[in-house]
């Protein structure tokens, strides 16, 4: 589903160190105008890293990005003018109204008078919060101040905006929104960089979505492309409670048994890759039992992000 | 219960002196403003002297009686007095190097002879009023002994006159400097009528006499053990904001057991204040607080317990965390001021030493300044000790009538 | 100009916080009205301002002759009346209760042989006491210094006695059976004299507003509250980079087109422009509300309100370019503005601080402001006398400022 368009971001081979910590060790991707791209990874994968590297706030440690032809390392201001950035934090003032907000964020894009009060018109709209342009931020809820934080990014009418897990501690009412709101905007032809750490929402945007950990790209393809790396297998959830029962010893055992490719563990939640399910749950429940633990909770499905990202790191994706 | 409310008191007093801010501000700058306010009321006077107001003094006249009323300012005890040219005694009074000015304009010994009224002008810094007035008083003294000594010796002239000595050819002119130089003689040996004045203490000699720290080092502590009980006060705000308050309270055990905690925390680290600033007092700058320990202990905890429950009241009325920091700072400030923490309150007009008594700083003040300075005990600070509890009582029980927990 | 709206938007916030309203304009005006009134003069036209007044004094007088009564009365009489509030006492132990309870400033004890010592030949002497109070530091000496006057007015007629009875034994010679009148006449000549050749103490005030023809305490502390509480409010508004580096609108900043020199600019000028509001309200409703005289000199207020701001601005920026983060800035900010509070003389007039302390009270931002403030308001000062603390003030900004842009932005490199 990769839009048939020459790349409008290029990332060629960054790397980014606080001291001697490594954060971000050689990424490199391409996201083609008109896409919606995003990073996938568990906290601290290195998304924000990339995407402040990529916005101009961190300086990379090696390797360069063009955004629309400007390079991040020799023509930082080029590319803000090019992008629209919607931090992970709620970057607002809170003791002063919505409005003002804009106003002042509209300025700081380098707005004239006349093309402001039509673009702060306009993007209260887009995020559906005009009546309440007024009232000051401190009075919003959760996802009114998420949605105002995006319309902040979209001031300038930028060719890329930047969303930094824009759907962090809010309702699912709230991400619902957020989440529309995203697709029509790319519907209109905006190129989105996304970042999350929730898989259902890299499913649901993305044309192409790139899975990042421990500070690199460890994949990146359409959704179908790559669930295809972990081939035709059926994804078993179990809810177990061990009941003082030995982990190590229950994952060697079902790792053992037939048809069963990979184990992987999270606390209470087992996540088993099998060739066939059908065939292998009789063995996988008898296992657990045998073990001295309950199941509590099971779940077979389509092998989906979460899967990959198991298969290729042999970690679980949650927090 | 006990043990969980004096849980919560330990744990508040860890986080506050484990802070290096607790330092600066409970030691460095309380011991700063105690010496500058100290030495600045004091008039630089050392404690045990006292005060000497810096005087100019231009003498424009040349005569004897002149020279004797220079001489008689340099000998007040009241007095340090600098003889300088009249302009530069002006412009150094005016810029504030010398409370006042005084000049001795030419002519004042003859007019004194001829038995006229002349003049001396006094020039205040009009910036420096109080000390000023002391000067005043004391240039009226010597200006007054100067013409009692006059008249006396004019007096002797009248008796010579009335017995017709001069109509027998003496030389009244030659008479009159012999009665001026008798009665001189006479003053200073055996001036007829002294004064004699003496504090009122039951302090040994050596402590008589208040410096300017007996004011300040007392001044301080009930600014700085305001402050740290007002801020200590409003966290409570701030933990409900958070929604700590709220997590104590699901814990098992009674809403005025954790209030308790908190109050009786904040309580102690305002007598831990108070406790610094007397060790401050007395080892850095001298002043005899150890006269009466208990009736000082009495009136510590009486005075913290009025403040813990104004911040209480504070706590109770505000409804943000803004807006009791606000109410706070105004009010530490303001009642310090008005209650005389700031300079001694004698000097300021009797409708403000009213209002004063309607606060707890000026109770706590006076109760110090009975043990600290007129080294009195639990009897002198009875009244004291009453109006701080009272206003302790009042302001916990409307505090704690109002607040809220969430 | 993107500085500008960085500037206003900073300014905006600011006054929209009611709380921090009061704390900006509120406390100053209600802690100038109390440190002036306590150190008296309310109001900027009125009357000079008023010294120490109505003085409590015990009186005992243990003399039953008619000189004791004659010191009770000058010390009851109409020209004291506003000094003193004289109330008689029992006796000296009642009395000395009076002063040790604090009821008295201190209790005047006419000895019960004064009129006899008044009226002896002999070389008789007594001495009047007064016991005072430990605690007070003013009404006390005042006290003393009174009643040495009342004593000086005795003393002349006694002196004078005893000096004419010896000069004229010596004339003795001369005056021959005249002799025999001395006594009479010095009993005549004698007693109190009622000062026929006083000297005149002629009083006057220098170094306050000519105007008000006194000293206006609220012409010093009006502006001193006003310099003290700016340095909260800069100290505090300085820092809110380092609060929009947390909240994250910092880097928003720097995710727009602007330039991070322009970003500072904004945050400087608006820690700027705040404190120029600020001050102006202060001046505005000082003027208005107490008719305080800020001057003859617009230019030169406006000059002094500018370079006050400015190098209390420059300072803010200096620490909140050295401070480890916010808290810390936060605490190096309270700390530096009250140490320069106390040094510079906010609480208490610098001027009366002891000579060694002088050069420490000019090493503060406080003290040049004040000096500049209060020879315009005190000393309804020119142009030209307000002129040496504007160049100082503009230097320090320079100074602090230089080093400030110098280290600020090594904070925000990554």
């Amino acid at each position: 589903m990769l839009p048939d368009t020459s790349p409008i971001l290029e990332a060629h081979d960054l790397h980014k160190s606080f001291g001697t910590q490594p954060a971000v060790k050689g990424v490199s991707f391409a996201i083609g105008a008109g896409e919606i791209f995003s990073l996938l990874g568990p906290n601290g994968a290195g998304k924000t890293t990339t995407i402040s590297m990529l916005s101009c706030l961190l300086a990379p440690s090696a390797g360069d990005a063009t955004v629309d032809g400007h390079s991040v390392t020799r023509d930082p201001l080029g590319v803000k003018r090019v992008i629209g950035v919607v931090p992970q934090e709620i970057a607002l003032y809170p003791t002063i109204s919505a409005r003002e907000n804009l106003v002042f964020w509209g300025r700081m894009y380098g707005l004239g008078s006349a093309q402001l009060q039509a673009r702060v018109a306009a993007v209260l709209d887009v995020v559906d919060l005009a009546d309440r342009a007024k009232d000051r931020v401190e009075t919003f809820s959760g996802g009114m101040k998420r949605r105002l934080n995006i319309a902040v990014g979209l001031l300038h009418e930028p060719k890329v905006l930047f969303l930094d897990e824009p759907t962090v501690g809010i309702d699912p009412q709230s991400r619902r929104r957020i989440l529309d709101t995203v697709k029509e905007l790319n519907r209109q032809g905006l190129t989105v960089l996304y970042t999350t750490h929730y898989m259902e929402e890299a499913e649901e945007l993305s044309h192409r979505i790139g899975i990042m950990d421990q500070g690199q790209l460890i994949a990146l393809g359409t959704q179908a492309e790559l669930t295809q790396l972990v081939g035709q297998l059926d994804i078993i959830h179990l809810g177990v409670e061990f009941n003082g029962a030995a982990k190590d010893t229950l994952a060697t055992t079902l790792a053992a048994l037939d048809g069963v490719q990979r184990v992987g563990m999270d606390d209470g939640n087992l996540t088993l890759h099998v060739t066939e399910a059908d065939t292998a749950l009789a063995d996988i429940i008898v296992a657990v039992n045998h073990a001295g633990a309950h199941v509590r909770q099971l779940e077979i499905r389509e092998p989906n992000l979460e899967a990959v990202f198991l298969h290729l790191t042999g970690r679980a994706l949650r927090d | 219960m006990l043990l969980q409310t004096l849980h919560i008191a330990l744990q508040y007093l860890k986080t506050t002196y484990r802070s290096r801010s607790a330092l600066i501000f409970s030691l460095i700058m309380p011991l700063v403003f105690t010496g500058v306010l100290g030495v600045t009321i004091g008039g630089g006077s050392q404690g045990g002297e006292p005060s000497r107001w810096d005087v100019a003094l231009v003498n424009e006249d040349g005569g004897v009686l002149a020279a004797s009323l220079v001489s008689t300012l340099q000998a007040s005890p009241q007095l340090a007095v600098s003889l300088l040219p009249r302009s530069e005694a002006l412009a150094r009074t005016e810029t504030g190097d010398f409370v006042a000015a005084v000049v001795i304009p030419s002519g004042l010994s003859q007019a004194l002879q001829d038995g006229k009224s002349p003049t001396v002008q006094f020039t205040a810094n009009g910036s420096q009023l109080r000390p000023a007035q002391s000067a005043e008083q004391a240039v009226r003294a010597a200006t007054s002994e100067l013409a009692s000594t006059v008249a006396a010796a004019r007096t002797s002239v009248a008796v010579a006159e009335k017995l017709g000595l001069f109509d027998r050819g003496a030389d009244q002119a030659a008479y009159f400097s012999d009665a001026l130089a008798r009665v001189a003689a006479q003053w200073t040996p055996a001036r007829p009528i002294t004064v004699q004045a003496e504090p009122v203490t039951r302090l040994d000699s050596a402590d008589q006499i208040a410096g300017g720290f007996e004011q300040s080092s007392p001044g301080m502590l009930v600014t700085f053990a305001l402050v740290s009980i007002l801020n200590g006060a409003i966290v409570l705000i701030i933990e409900r904001e958070q929604g700590t308050l709220r997590r104590l309270l699901v814990m098992p055990m009674r809403k005025g057991g954790i209030l308790a905690g908190k109050l009786l925390a904040i309580f102690a680290a305002g007598l831990i204040q108070a406790a610094i600033l007397i060790l401050v007092g007395q080892l850095a700058f001298g002043v005899n607080w150890g006269q009466a320990p208990l009736a000082l202990v009495l009136l510590l905890l009486a005075f913290s317990f009025s403040v813990t429950s104004l911040g209480m009241l504070i706590a109770g009325v505000a409804r943000t965390y803004a807006q009791a920091n606000a109410l706070a700072n105004i009010l530490m400030y303001s009642i310090a001021a008005l209650g005389g923490a700031w300079w001694p309150i004698e000097i300021t007009p009797a409708w403000m030493q009213r209002l004063a008594q309607v606060t707890p700083t000026y109770w706590a003040m006076q109760g110090f300044s009975d043990i600290i300075t007129r080294g009195l005990g639990v009897g002198a600070i009875l009244p004291e000790l009453a109006a701080l509890v009272g206003f302790g009582v009042a302001f916990m029980a409307v505090g704690v009538w109002r607040f809220r927990y969430e | 100009m993107k500085s500008i709206y960085i500037a206003l938007k900073d300014t905006l916030i600011r006054f929209r916080d009611r709380n921090g309203l009061l704390l900006m304009l509120a406390a100053p005006l209600v802690l100038a009205v109390i440190c002036g009134a306590a150190f008296g003069g309310l109001t900027g036209g009125g009357e000079a301002a008023s010294p120490i007044t109505d003085i409590p004094v015990a009186v005992v007088n243990a003399d039953r002759g008619e000189y004791g009564q004659q010191v009770v009365d000058i010390l009851f009489s109409a020209d004291l009346a506003k000094l003193l509030a004289p109330a008689l006492a029992a006796d000296v132990a009642a009395a000395r209760a009076q002063v040790e309870r604090g009821d008295v400033r201190a209790a005047v004890v006419i000895p019960a042989d004064f009129s006899e010592a008044v009226t002896s030949q002999g070389d008789a002497s007594t001495a009047i006491r007064v016991f005072t109070d430990p605690t007070a530091t003013y009404s006390p000496l005042i006290v003393r210094s009174i009643v040495e006057q009342i004593a000086n007015g005795f003393s002349p007629g006694i002196l004078g006695g005893r000096v004419a009875v010896a000069q004229l034994l010596e004339q003795a010679p001369v005056l021959g059976p005249a002799l025999a009148q001395l006594p009479a006449a010095v009993a005549e000549a004698s007693g109190r004299s009622d000062a026929p050749a006083g000297i005149e103490l002629v009083t006057s005030t220098v170094g306050a507003e000519e105007q008000a023809g006194g000293f206006n305490a609220l012409a010093y502390f009006a502006p001193s509250m006003a310099i003290l509480f700016l340095m909260f409010t800069i100290f505090e508004a300085s820092r809110s980079i380092l609060g929009e580096e947390r909240e994250w609108t910092l880097q928003r900043m720097l995710s727009t087109p602007t330039g991070f020199g322009a970003i500072l600019a904004g945050k400087i000028g608006g820690v700027f422009l705040t404190g120029v509001l600020q001050l102006g309200v202060l001046i505005g409703a000082s003027a208005l509300l107490f008719g305080l005289n800020w001057g003859h000199s617009l230019p030169g207020l406006i000059l002094l309100v500018i370079g006050t701001v400015a190098a209390a601005a420059s300072l803010g920026a200096l620490i909140t370019a050295l401070a480890r983060d916010a808290a810390q800035a936060g605490i190096i900010g309270s700390a530096v503005a009250l140490i320069f509070a106390i040094l510079g003389g906010n609480f208490l007039d610098s001027r009366a601080y002891p000579a060694w302390l002088q050069p420490l009270s000019k090493l503060t931002i406080n003290r040049w402001a004040l000096d500049g403030f209060t020879d315009l308001s005190m000393r309804g000062g020119g142009f030209g006398d307000v002129f040496p603390e504007i160049v100082v003030l503009f230097g320090i900004a320079a100074v602090f400022f230089t080093l400030a842009v110098w280290r600020l932005p090594r904070r925000f490199v990554r």
